[in-house]
């Protein structure tokens, strides 16, 4: 008689026990469901292609006969052309010397790298020509770390100049 | 009388049982909808989110910012610093774009030239163009922000003629969530 209720009592604690492992279970799937949330990414694609376009408008301190502040997109044109700055603060400097300070500068002050920074690096690179005679019109523009994923796409602009523009979170 | 007396105690067994099975299971069903509640409101909020990132992308290009055709060619992403400061002061004025855009508020920085301090253009102080910040409205503060980077274009005359100034700076469009 005992020995039975003592089973019966014994089969009761194995049911409630596997009840709560199965609740348990549910519920652990709940919860990870809801804390895997989707990341917000440090830089979106149309960023980069932002500030590329923004960065062609940007007056320079180089000036031609015609205009008195040449924009990054002119100075492009001009240091393919190996031209020198006639006029304004940069008289006498190559454009291209100019073009390359520029850009330096602009990208240190709009992505800011380091352990305080959601970024990890990037890479610019100017290249002009078409199919097999494309060529690095300057040196790339690289700081921090260039490897993992990265974000943004080569944009083309008149002239066949396409700029690659690569930011690394 | 003993066998009604266990009878009893085992329909009294049962109904705690019933109780004690229908709460645990109402307790579980109230964390599942609380989670399912907390899920909703935080896609609600990536979507705001979302068409706040949209929006920073698109406003360089809408009539009350853009270049148009003012600094020599249909830019994109250009805004003209000068329509902004106009822009401001419509809002200052009137209630007109209080809820034009359905956000809370619209801010302009300068990257480059890059200045140690932050000045925001104020219209009664009459800095402008020598600032580095402007904020649509200056009644609203805090918010979430999505921004994009922008080509922030002024006429200026160095003495001589009149040329376009073109800066970098950012378009933050500044949102609340739910």
């Amino acid at each position: 008689m005992i020995k039975t209720k003592l089973k019966r009592a014994q089969e009761e604690m194995i049911g409630f026990a596997l009840i709560i492992v199965l609740v348990a279970v549910i519920l652990l799937i709940f919860l990870g469901f809801s804390l895997n949330n989707p990341n917000k990414e440090a830089v979106e694609s149309f960023e980069t292609a932002s500030f590329v376009s923004s960065l062609l408008q940007h007056n320079t301190d180089c000036a031609s006969n015609l205009e008195a502040h040449l924009s990054v997109q002119d100075l492009i044109f001009d240091c393919e052309k190996d031209e020198t700055c006639i006029n304004g603060e940069r008289a006498g400097e190559k454009a291209c010397k100019v073009l390359e300070e520029t850009i330096t500068n602009v990208l240190q002050a709009s992505w800011p790298i380091g352990e305080d920074w959601p970024l990890r690096g990037y890479k610019m690179t100017i290249q002009i020509g078409e199919d097999e005679d494309i060529k690095d019109l300057l040196p790339p523009f690289i700081d921090g770390s260039t490897e993992g994923t990265f974000k943004g796409t080569p944009q083309s602009f008149p002239k066949d100049i396409e700029i690659i523009f690569e930011v690394y979170s | 009388m003993v066998k009604r007396k266990k009878g009893q105690l085992k329909i009294q067994q049962m109904a705690f049982m019933l109780i004690a099975v229908t709460l645990f299971f109402v307790m579980v069903g109230m964390f599942v909808l609380v989670i399912k509640i907390s899920g909703l409101r935080e896609s609600a909020n990536l979507l705001e989110e979302e068409e706040s990132m949209l929006l920073a992308a698109k406003l360089a290009n809408s009539p009350e910012f853009a270049c148009g055709e003012s600094f020599g060619g249909t830019a994109i992403g250009c805004i003209d610093a000068d329509k902004v400061m106009a822009l401001k002061k419509i809002i200052k004025d009137s209630t007109k774009y209080n809820k034009f855009w359905g956000i809370q508020n619209i801010e302009i920085y300068r990257i480059y030239p890059p200045e140690e301090t932050i000045t925001e253009c104020k219209l009664e102080d009459g800095n402008y163009p020598d600032c580095n910040f402007i904020r649509l409205r200056e009644d609203i503060e805090g918010g979430l922000r999505s921004s994009n980077f922008i080509s922030l274009c002024r006429k200026e005359f160095d003495g001589t003629e009149t040329y376009d100034q073109c800066d970098i700076a950012k378009l933050i469009v500044i949102y609340k969530t739910q």
